[in-house]
C-alpha cells in the first residue's frame, strides 16, 4: 500500500480525534508535504461538518416530546401500580411467618406493651392518631385486650421491646441494627420498635416532611417520645419512656 | 401524604428521567435515520425508552447510559427488520459496488423534494442509502458526536470495526455525493456545500 493509500484510510480516524498521538504526528507530517491529501483531508472535514448539519436539521417536534414524555409517565404510574399490587400480599406472609414465629416462641406472661401485631390489608396511615394508638400498645393497652384485638389492623411487622440504650444518649437517629425481642428493662424506662414495610405505610405530612428535612420525626406523646425515621425498605418507629424526674436526658 | 415504597420509586423515576429521557432528542434523530419515517422514528424511541426503563433497577453502577439506551433502540430496530425480512439492509456491503450508485442517485433525485432547502435533503437521502450498520457508525459519530469507544459499544463491535465502518461510509457518501454534484453542475461536493 502506497503511503498516501495508508494515510487516507486514516484521514477519518484523524478527523474524529481518535488517532493514537503518534500516528497523528506521522499522518500529519505526510499532510503538510502532500497536496492531494491535504485536499483529502479537507474534504473529509467539509463532510462531517455537511452530515453534522443534516443530521441536526430535524429537531425533535415538541409535540412528538410531549407524547414521549406522556407515555414514560404512563409507563411510569403502570410500574408503580404494579409494585403495589406485587407488595401487597409479601408482607402479610412475611407477619404470618413472623407472627407465628413470635407467638410460639413467647414465654408465658407479656411483658406491658410487647404484643406483636398482625398487618391488615389496608395499609397504615402513620398519622397522630396511629402513633397515639402506637404509644398506647407501648403503655400496655394491646396487652390486656390480648393479640386478638391488636392484630385486627396495625400493619405492624414486628413490634418489640427493647432495652432504653437502645437509644444514642445525644438522641440520634436510631440505628436499627436487628429486630429482636428483648424484655422490657423494667416499668417506665422500656423502648418499644414497631418495624414497618415500608410499602405497606403511609406517612402523614408531618412525618413525611420531618424525614425529609431532618431524616428523623420525633414527637412527644403522653410522656413517651416518638422516633419515626426511614431506612432501606423500613420504616422504623422507636418509643421510649422518658424519665419523668430528668426532662433533659431527652 | 407520601407512600414510603412510592418515594423509592419516585426516586428510580427522577433517575431515569435524568440519566436516559434526556437523550430523547439524540435517540429520535437517530432513529430517525434508522427508519427514515417520523412516525416510525417516534414509536421506536418509544419503545426503547419503555425498554430501558423496565431494565433501569438492574443497571449496574457507572454505566454509560446513552450509550446502553442507543443499544437498546438500536436493537429494538434490528430485531423488527429481522421480523420483516429486512437483513440485508442491515450488513456492511463486502464490496462497494458501483451498480449501487444509482439506487443511491436515484434517492438523491427526489430528495429537494421535501420541506428543507439547501443541502441537508441530499445528504440524509445519501445516508439512507447506506447499511445500517454503516449508517449507524458515521450517525453516530457525526451527528451524537459519539467517540469510538461508545459507538463500539452500541454496536457491540471492536473500535477498530466502527474505525472502518466510519472511513467507508464516509467514502461512499462523497461517491454518491460527488456524484449527485456533479450531475447539477458543481465540479464535486466541496463546491456545493
Amino acid at each position: 500500500m502506497k503511503p498516501c493509500d495508508t494515510v487516507r484510510s486514516l484521514l477519518s480516524a484523524l478527523v474524529d480525534g481518535e488517532l493514537a498521538p503518534l500516528e497523528s504526528i506521522a499522518i500529519r507530517r505526510h499532510l503538510s508535504q502532500c497536496e492531494a491529501c491535504h485536499a483529502e483531508l479537507r474534504a473529509t472535514e467539509r463532510l462531517k461538518v455537511a452530515l453534522h448539519v443534516a443530521g441536526t436539521s430535524e429537531p425533535l417536534p415538541d409535540e412528538t416530546a410531549g407524547r414521549l414524555e406522556a407515555a414514560m409517565q404512563a409507563r411510569f404510574a403502570a410500574a408503580r401500580a404494579e409494585a403495589r399490587a406485587s407488595r401487597r400480599w409479601l408482607p402479610l406472609a412475611a407477619a404470618a411467618v413472623l407472627t407465628a414465629g413470635v407467638w410460639a416462641a413467647w414465654p408465658g406472661e407479656h411483658a406491658r406493651g410487647s404484643a406483636p401485631l398482625a398487618i391488615a390489608p389496608a395499609p397504615l396511615t402513620l398519622d397522630d392518631a396511629v402513633l397515639a394508638r402506637l404509644v398506647a400498645v407501648h403503655q400496655g393497652g394491646p396487652s390486656k385486650a390480648g393479640p386478638a384485638r391488636a392484630a385486627l389492623r396495625d400493619a405492624l411487622v414486628a413490634f418489640e421491646r427493647l432495652p432504653g440504650s437502645f437509644i444514642t444518649p445525644e438522641g440520634e437517629r436510631p440505628r436499627v441494627v436487628q429486630v429482636s425481642y428483648a424484655d422490657c428493662d423494667g416499668p417506665g424506662n422500656g423502648s418499644s420498635l414497631a418495624v414497618f414495610s415500608a410499602d405497606r405505610v403511609r406517612l402523614s405530612s408531618s412525618v413525611d416532611a420531618a424525614l425529609d428535612t431532618k431524616g428523623v420525626f420525633l414527637e412527644v406523646v403522653d410522656g413517651v417520645e416518638v422516633r419515626v425515621s426511614l431506612s432501606g425498605d423500613k420504616v422504623f418507629v422507636l418509643l421510649s419512656d422518658i424519665d419523668p424526674i430528668d426532662p433533659s436526658s431527652i | 401524604m407520601v407512600w414510603s415504597g412510592a418515594r423509592k420509586r419516585a426516586q428510580i423515576e427522577r433517575e431515569f428521567m435524568a440519566h436516559v429521557f434526556v437523550h430523547a432528542e439524540g435517540l429520535y434523530r437517530y432513529a430517525l435515520r434508522l427508519t427514515g419515517q417520523p412516525q416510525s422514528a417516534e414509536d421506536l424511541v418509544q419503545d426503547a425508552l419503555a425498554r430501558a426503563f423496565d431494565a433501569f433497577e438492574r443497571l449496574r453502577p457507572n454505566t454509560n447510559h446513552r450509550a446502553w439506551v442507543f443499544t437498546i433502540l438500536r436493537n429494538a430496530f434490528i430485531s423488527t427488520q429481522r421480523r420483516l425480512g429486512r437483513e440485508q439492509e442491515l450488513e456492511d456491503p463486502t464490496i462497494l459496488p458501483d451498480d449501487d450508485a444509482p439506487t443511491a442517485l436515484d434517492r438523491l433525485a427526489h430528495a429537494g423534494d421535501g420541506y428543507r432547502h439547501g443541502f441537508e435533503d441530499e445528504v440524509l437521502a445519501a445516508l439512507q442509502a447506506l447499511s445500517e450498520q454503516q449508517r449507524t457508525a458515521v450517525v453516530l459519530c457525526d451527528v451524537e458526536g459519539m467517540s469510538y469507544e461508545d459507538i463500539a459499544a452500541v454496536m457491540a463491535c471492536p473500535v477498530g470495526t466502527v474505525r472502518s465502518r466510519i472511513h467507508h461510509a464516509r467514502r461512499r457518501l462523497r461517491e454518491v455525493l460527488d456524484a449527485y454534484a456533479r450531475g447539477k453542475g458543481y465540479g464535486r461536493l466541496d463546491e456545493a456545500v
